[in-house]
This record gives C-alpha cells, structure tokens and sequence, in this order.
C-alpha cells in the first residue's frame, strides 16, 4: 500500500504541486479586496484550476502508472550542488559579487569533477572570473555590489 | 539607382566598417549569453555612441541589434536557454538536434535561415515603410489583447507533454505576471515579501525557468555522462542545400515574422513560435517537429530576424518605438538630434539611410561571422559540465542583477528556477509559462484600456468581438487550440498502434 | 584542444590578476569616490529616461562631480514603483539619486496616501533640468480643429469624447481635469497603460479621439497630428503658432507641465547636498554638449537651482491638494 502511494507521488508530484500552487493562486487572488484590481488575476487562478483539475483528473485515470521522475539517487545527486548555489545566493551581496561567484564556481566544478584536479579547477575558476569582470565590469559598466577588491 | 545603394558606400568606410564588424561579433557574443538580452545590450552601448558621429553611433546600434536577436539563438541551441523571449521556439527542435550529435548543423541552419529572414524583412523595410505603417496604426488595444491570447494558445499547445499541460502553464505565467504593482489601477497585488514589491521582470524570469533547470539537469548528469556525446561534422554545403530545398518554411518565417513584427506592442516575442506552429500544421510530417526536424528550427529563425526590419517601421515613420529595444534605439537616435518621422529620409538621408544599409550589410556580416564560428561554438556543448553549470549559474545571477541592479530579482530568478525544475519533469513546459509573462500584462492593461474606450464609444462587446481583425484573430486562436488537440490525439493513437504492433 | 584552452585560461587569468591589483584601494576619499547611480521610474528609452542619460554624461569630469552617473531604470504605476522603492531602499549617502517629474509624483502621493511612500517632505530637491508642457493633440484627419470645436462636440455627447494621456494623475491627467474643469464639459480620460509614446500612437490611430502629450514628443510627429493647444501659459518657442488653451478662453495655467530635475533622499547630509545643489545645476548647463544634445533631441532645457525647485515644490503641493479634492469622487 505504501509502496504504492509512494509511486503514484513519484509519478505525479509535479501535477499535484501544480495544483496546489493554482489552489493557493485562487485563494490569494480572492483574498484581495479590490474586485476592479483582482478581476484579471481571478479569472486566471480559476482557469489555472480547472486545467489542473484536468491534468490530474488523466493521471488518476491512467491510474499513475508513470515512471516516477524524482527519486532518491537523483536528490542525493543534486543535493550539494544546489546547496552551494543557495549558500552562493544567500551570501553574494555580503561577499561581493565577484568573490561569491568565485567560490560558488570553485566549489561546484570541484565537487562534481571527474578528476578532482584543485589546480587545473582553479586556473578555469580564475578564468571565468575574469571574463566575467571585463564584461561586467569593464566593458558594460554595471555597477554590481563588491566587497574588498573583488 | 534606389537610394539605399546610393548610402551603402558609407557602410565600408574604414571606422564605421570596424564598427559594423565590432558590434556584430560583440552583439553575437552577449546575444548568446544567457540574461543579457537584446534590448539591455543596446541600452548599455548608447553611451559609447556619444563620442561617435551620428552615423557610426547607429551602425554601432544597428548592428548589435541584428546580432542579439540572431546570437540568442546559439545558447537556446546549444544549452537549450533562450538568450532572449524570441527565442523559445527555437530551442523545440535545435536543442533537439544538439543531442542527436547535429550541433553543427543545428547552427548553421540556424545562422543560414537568421541571415535569409532578417535580409528580407529588412528590404521590407526600405521598400515598403510607408504602406505599412499605416497599417501598423490601425492596431488597437482590442486587437493587441487578441494577439496577446494568440500568443499564449500557440505556445501552450507548443512547448508541453499536452495540451492541457500547456494551458495550464500559461495560465500560471499570466497570474505571475499579474503580481506587483498594477499600473491601471494603481493597486499593489500579492505583496506578500517586499521582494515581490517590483513584480516579476521578465528576464529574470526567462533566465530562472530555463537555466536554473538546465543546470540542475547537468549536476544530476556530473560528472561523465554529458547530455551530447559528439558534434557531428557537417558540411556548409549540405546546410545550404537543406536551407534551399525549403522554400515553404522559409516563406512561412518571413511573411509571419515581417506580420508580427509591424504590431506595435507585442513586439517579436511571438514571431517565431506563430511561424514555427504555421510550418507544423502545412508540413507533411508534423509528428517529426519537436523532435529534432530542422524545418521547425529553419522556421523559427527566420521569422525570429525577419520581424528586425519591419520592428523599425512605426519607429522611423511614426516616432513610436514598437518594442522595447526599438524604445531604447529612439533615445539613441534623438541623442544624436536625428528626429524619426516620416521626413525623416528627407531631412537625414545620409544617416538614416546608412543606418539601414547598415542593417542589411550587418546581417550578411553577421551570417558570416556566426558560420566561422559555428564548429568552435559547438564545441561549447563538450566542456565538462561541472565548468558548465557553474559558468551558466554565476552567468545567470549577474545578468540579472544587471537588468535593474536589484537582488531581489535575483532571488525571484532562482526561485522560479527551482519550481520550473519540477515541473518541467512531469511535461510542464517553461515556454508557455514565460511567454504568460510577458503576454499577460499585454492582455490585461488592453483589456482595460480598450474597455475604458469602448464604454465611452459602442460598448465593450462590438469593440472587441466585431470588427474583421478581431474575428481574424479569434479564428486563429480557436484554429491553434483545435488543430493541436487533433494533432496531439493522432500522435497518441500512433504510439498506441505501434505498442499494439510490438 | 586542451594545450589551448589553458593557454587561453592562463592568459585570462593574468588579465583578471593585474586587473585586481591595479584596481584603486579602497580609501575613506572625499564624497564622491564612486560611481553615483540615478534611479529613473520610467522606461529606457523613454522621454524622461532619454533626458536623463543627456543631462548626466559629463558628470565625470571634475569641474563637475568627478565621478560618472549610471541610470537605473526602475518603471511601473506610472512611476509610482520606482519612486516607492527609492524613498524606502535608497541609502541616504548620496550615491542613490533618482529623477522627479513634477506634478506627477506629487499628484500621486496627495490622491494616494496610502499606497504611496513619497511625498515632498521625504525628497531633496537637487535641481531641475527641464520643462515639457502638455499639449492637445487630435488626429491629423480629425474633424476637430481647435480646443473650442473639442469642447463643443464633447458637450453635445458627453462622455463620448475620449482623450487619452500617459498615465493616472500625470501631467497629462492633471491637463485634462483642469480642461474638464475649465470647460464644465463631460469627457472621457482614458490612461494609457505603457506611457506618453503609446498614447501619442493610439491618437495618430484613432483609436481615441484627443489626447494631451509631451510638447517634446508631439513636434517631433507633427506630420502625423494637429496640434491644437498648450497647456501653459505662454506659447512655446518650438511650436510658436499653436495657441494656448488660455488664449483661447479656456483658463487652464501651467500646472501640468512636466518638471524634470534630480533628488535626494531625505536624511542625506547636508554637506552632500550643499556640493550637489552647487555642481549639477552647472552641469546641466554645459553649453557645448549637455545643452546642444538636448536642443536636438527637441528636449526644452530650463534649469533651476535647488532652492527654486523647492519652491516650485510647495507650490505645486498647495494647487494640486485644491483642483484634486474638486475633482476626484
């Protein structure tokens, strides 16, 4: 039984998470006090709902035989990646652009290298950092936030 | 002699030639990096053109211009990230091709096709501006609101396992365009962080729901197993032959691309999606699109570029910038005292004229530049992809810091990343919902324009039901929907026939 | 393949390490010792965005701020996104400052207080770079061939003359309600949602019957139009044979026209807006490429110091709370 429930989610956790963000979107566009203001949004939340009512409504009538699409291995896989870059987007402003984005890019092509080489990791690293503040920087002159030097 | 060629000997004067080849290999370059589109790479570059005569100031803009549009298609190729809106259809079937070992094919077709549209929809613009904007005035808000609908049905028919998948995506991208500030009523909608104070801006968007995917993708596939095992070779020869032996598809691209490309407002973004569904429903094979068929990228391309040109019209006649790049080119030319208008070829024929010219020399430049390069792009898809995801990433978050110099678009590119992440898994796709994005504050600011007019006029049901455009367009609305539920219950009983054979 | 790519790695590397190190040490300099951003609430390539990227271009030189000003476009609401985010993000340091239209922001923040943070006590003035006057512009085939034949038609139909403008309680707003008001005529505002360009269109179309525009933008299409009035007390020396809306009986002064200039946070100090209110007027007026690029831009320059932008402030404050609480509910 368990096991079941489990496989019908893996097979069909997108649709129930689209679902649930219509749900929500219906309920806040309701929410909202001004009719005038909300008209155009209701009207969507609405149709957004009765799409994904649909949408699921096929799922449970091909009875969530699809192959589950996210499983464990894979978040195992993924899961320090995506922990750096949210590190990455948590400290940029405070680091410093530039810094940030050198850790961030270090940290990641180091953890997921087939060789592991920290040397030949750190000369790209250097690298694309640079490219990156001659464009930026240098060339289009934006103006992004930076902490000592870099 | 036509005047056009008269001017064309400014083009190759040494400085303004450096400038044409600058500002297309530059153009290409940042149209191919995620997050710089090309409306920001035109309004970075106006200051250098301060210190340049008017006329080398315009070629520089001109041709970064063409360039843009044309580079976005290499990373959309390529990484399957649209440089800019324009570009979605073009991922369908290019990125297609890349994982099929045709990425050396996929760009040449893609510059060769680029080049053809954007040729013609520039003769367009020297030969027939004046016809066209008039017509081009005649858009109103009722007709606008229609071509926004059209937009988001063709695309949610487009880009998704199905099409109800499609919808629904569309009907997401539009409610999150509908948060921030609304302008017409001057309501603050769904603030629920300060971060949302701004709404959601389009490139911060566009960058989220398809890199953010992309690079999650290639950690899962880290390290070894890439997503392409090779590049294949391919001969410059067979890629024109192939762009030759489709005379339909090339048409369908221009005439659509030049269309769309005259409606003040909505701008290119739908040009290549319209074009692309056009070429699926006359082809003889329309299950092959989407599955690597070079038609369906030849289509989009060419109506992609062929929509340049014709984007100036209501811009050089009227003084009305019909997109928002066209927007920032109009400060670019008033700076240099040049007043659009339909004088304009009158009172300035030697800058307007070289302008345009420009354009057209930039476009061959353009071909040029990107078919030398097509082997050494190519071979982008080949790096690691740990360097890949993390480049596309730390990419990612300064161009989008660089649309507004805000963080919290940042945080809001990220966050639809991650949701789109999911999605995308269970055949929602991240085309309808960014095209939601752009097209809904379309629909609902005409809507409410046009209501406002209509009330004070006939009344709101003749005003955006009557009249032969509106009824055009509905049909075309109603024809994409149906023609892709047929198309999709075909495909459906072809993969059961072929279970029940196996 | 690879003998090249570290190559290139390396050479790039060496660029980015020289670059680092000969980048200027960060030291407690005199104000200002970085670039100096301007938020602008409107679109680029917009009028007032246009404006602003002429009028700050020489700000590098040292005669002038000795730094370079960078435009951050921040549009929306008519202006009332950027302008909200600048009263409560900006740091009060002198280093974000941001565009003012008058009366637009001061005309939002009396008929909305609620939903808007910025008011005339939270800003400094800086100085004021130019002034665009409304004008009433008709479609070039249209039957109507001044203000009075407007106003007759809109009294035999009333509400059925549509005229259309940039936004809500703009110049262009505040133009039309005092026209209504002066004329005692029913008529129809119809707020265009992308702005003074998309409106100019829509009248050059016909899809509105009149509309009140940029003077700037509307000489430069006046092949397209009839311009038919200024809302402003003199006539304008770009358009000399246009009328007033005055001269043709209808009292309609010089409140809507549209002030540009520069501000400040409110709590910046004083010391930093003392420098500013003495360097950027003078920027400003640089002759030889400020003042030219604005003349052919078809932009009217008037510059004013900050203690004449502070007065045109209140003043426009006072009119505005009066002609709104008569005409708006």
């Amino acid at each position: 039984m368990t096991s079941r429930v489990v496989s019908a989610l893996g097979a069909t956790g997108g649709d129930l998470l689209a679902f649930a963000f219509a749900l929500i979107a219906t309920i806040a566009s309701f929410a909202g006090e001004d009719p005038a203001a909300y008209a155009f949004p209701r009207l969507l939340a609405v149709l957004m709902l009765v799409f994904c009512s649909a949408n699921l409504a096929r799922c449970a009538i091909a009875r969530f035989t699809g192959e589950s699409v996210l499983t464990f291995d894979l978040a195992r896989k993924i899961a320090p990646g995506v922990a750096v870059f949210a590190v990455y987007l948590l400290v940029a402003r405070e680091l410093g652009f530039y810094l940030a984005a050198l850790l961030a890019f270090f940290a990641v092509s180091f953890l997921y290298s087939a060789h592991r080489h920290p040397g030949r990791i750190a000369i790209v690293t250097g690298a694309v950092i640079g490219v990156l503040y001659l464009m930026f920087s240098v060339l289009l002159k934006v103006q992004v936030p930076r902490e000592f030097f870099l | 002699m036509p005047e056009f060629l008269h001017y064309m000997g400014n083009v190759f004067v040494p400085f303004n030639f450096l400038v044409l080849i600058l500002g297309t290999a530059g153009g290409l370059i940042m149209g191919a990096l995620p997050g710089l589109s090309p409306t920001m790479a035109v309004a970075l570059l106006i200051p250098f053109t301060f210190h340049m005569s008017p006329a080398s100031g315009l070629i520089l803009l001109g041709s970064v211009y063409t360039a843009t549009v044309a580079g976005g298609a290499v990373s959309a190729i390529l990484l399957r990230i649209p440089g800019a809106p324009a570009n979605i259809a073009t991922t369908f079937d290019g990125h297609r091709m890349v994982q099929q070992g045709r990425a050396a094919q996929a760009l040449q077709l893609s510059f060769l096709s680029s080049g053809i549209g954007g040729v013609l929809g520039v003769l367009v613009l020297i030969f027939f501006t004046p016809v066209l904007a008039k017509w081009a005035l005649g858009f109103g808000p009722s007709h606008l609101f229609w071509t926004a609908v059209l937009g988001v049905t063709v695309i949610a028919s487009l880009a998704s396992g199905s099409v109800v998948k499609g919808l629904a995506a569309g009907c997401m991208g539009m409610w999150i365009s509908s948060i921030g500030y609304d302008g017409v009523q001057g309501v603050h909608r769904f603030a629920f962080t300060s971060h949302l104070d701004g709404g959601i801006h389009i490139i911060p968007a566009l960058v989220g729901l398809f890199a953010v995917p992309q690079v999650i993708d290639m950690l899962a596939r880290s390290p070894g197993g890439g997503s392409v095992a090779a590049v294949l070779r391919h001969s410059l020869w067979q890629a024109l032959r192939q762009v030759a032996r489709a005379p339909r598809t090339l048409g369908i691209g221009s005439v659509v691309g030049v269309i769309i490309g005259l409606v003040p407002g909505a701008g290119g973004q739908i040009a290549g999606l319209v074009a692309y569904d056009q070429s699926r429903k006359f082809s003889r094979t329309p299950h092959t699109y989407g599955k690597g068929e070079p038609e369906g990228l030849i289509a989009a391309e060419t109506a992609n570029n062929a929509m340049v040109g014709p984007s100036l019209v209501p811009l050089l006649t009227l003084s009305i910038p019909g997109s928002p790049t066209a927007a920032v080119l109009l400060g670019g030319l008033l700076i240099h005292g040049i007043f659009p208008g339909p004088d304009l070829f009158e009172s300035h024929p030697e800058v307007s004229w070289t302008f345009i010219d420009a354009m057209l020399v930039g476009q061959v430049l353009m071909v040029a530049l990107g078919l030398a390069l097509c082997r050494l792009a190519a071979r982008v898809i080949l790096l690691p992809e740990n360097y890949l995801a993390a480049a596309v990433i730390v990419l990612a978050v300064f161009g989008t810091y660089s649309v507004q110099h805000s963080y919290s678009d940042v945080l809001i590119m990220a966050v639809l990343g991650a949701g789109m992440w999911v999605l995308e898994k269970y055949g929602f796709g991240a085309g309808p919902l960014v095209l939601g994005i752009v097209l809904g504050p379309i629909a609902e600011e005409n809507f409410v324009y046009g209501r406002t007019i209509a009330q004070a006029g006939d009344g709101v049901l003749p005003y955006f039901f009557g009249g032969a455009l509106n009824i055009a367009l509905m049909s075309l609305i109603v024809l994409s929907i149906v023609g892709s539920v047929i198309l999709e219950m075909k495909a459906r009983r072809r993969e059961r026939g072929r279970e029940a054979a196996s | 393949m690879n003998c090249m790519l570290i190559l290139r790695s390396i050479l790039a590397a060496t660029i980015a390490a020289a670059l680092a190190v000969v980048a200027p040490l960060a030291t407690a300099a005199e104000y200002p010792d970085r670039p100096i951003g301007v938020t602008v609430a409107y679109g680029a390539g917009g009028a007032t965005d246009f404006q602003a990227r002429i009028v700050t271009m020489m700000s590098a030189q040292e005669d002038y701020l000795g730094q370079p000003i960078y435009i951050v476009n921040k549009p929306g609401a008519g202006g009332q996104r950027g302008w909200n985010d600048f009263v409560t993000r900006a740091k009060p340091d002198g280093y974000e400052l941001a565009a003012y239209n008058v009366p637009h922001f001061i005309a939002q923040s009396i008929a909305f207080p609620d939903k808007v943070k910025y008011n005339i006590d939270n800003l400094e003035p800086i100085a004021n770079w130019g002034a665009d006057p409304a004008v009433l512009i008709v479609p070039n085939d249209s039957p109507f061939d001044s203000a009075a034949d407007l106003v007759e038609y809109a009294r035999g139909n009333p509400g059925k003359l549509t005229v259309n403008g940039a936004g809500k309680f703009v110049g262009h707003h505040i133009a039309f309600l005092q026209f209504a008001k002066a004329t005692g005529a029913e008529m129809t505002y119809v707020p265009h949602p992308k702005g003074g360009a998309g409106a100019l269109k829509d009248v050059m179309g016909g899809q509105v019957k009149a509309g009140f525009n940029n003077l700037s933008d509307a000489f430069r299409s006046q092949a397209n139009l009839k311009v038919l009035a200024v809302a402003d007390l003199e006539r304008h020396e770009f358009l000399p044979d246009v009328p007033t809306l005055r001269e043709q009986g209808i009292d309609v002064d010089d409140s809507s026209v549209n002030f540009r200039g520069i501000m400040a946070p409110a709590g910046t100090p004083p010391e930093i807006v003392a420098f500013l209110a003495e360097r950027v007027p003078e920027m400003f007026n640089n002759k030889r490429r400020v003042a030219k690029k604005m003349k052919d831009g078809g932009s009217p320059l008037r510059v004013l110091g900050r203690d004449e932008v502070a007065a045109m402030w209140r003043e426009r404050q006072t009119y505005l709370t009066d002609l709104l609480a008569g005409l708006t509910e």
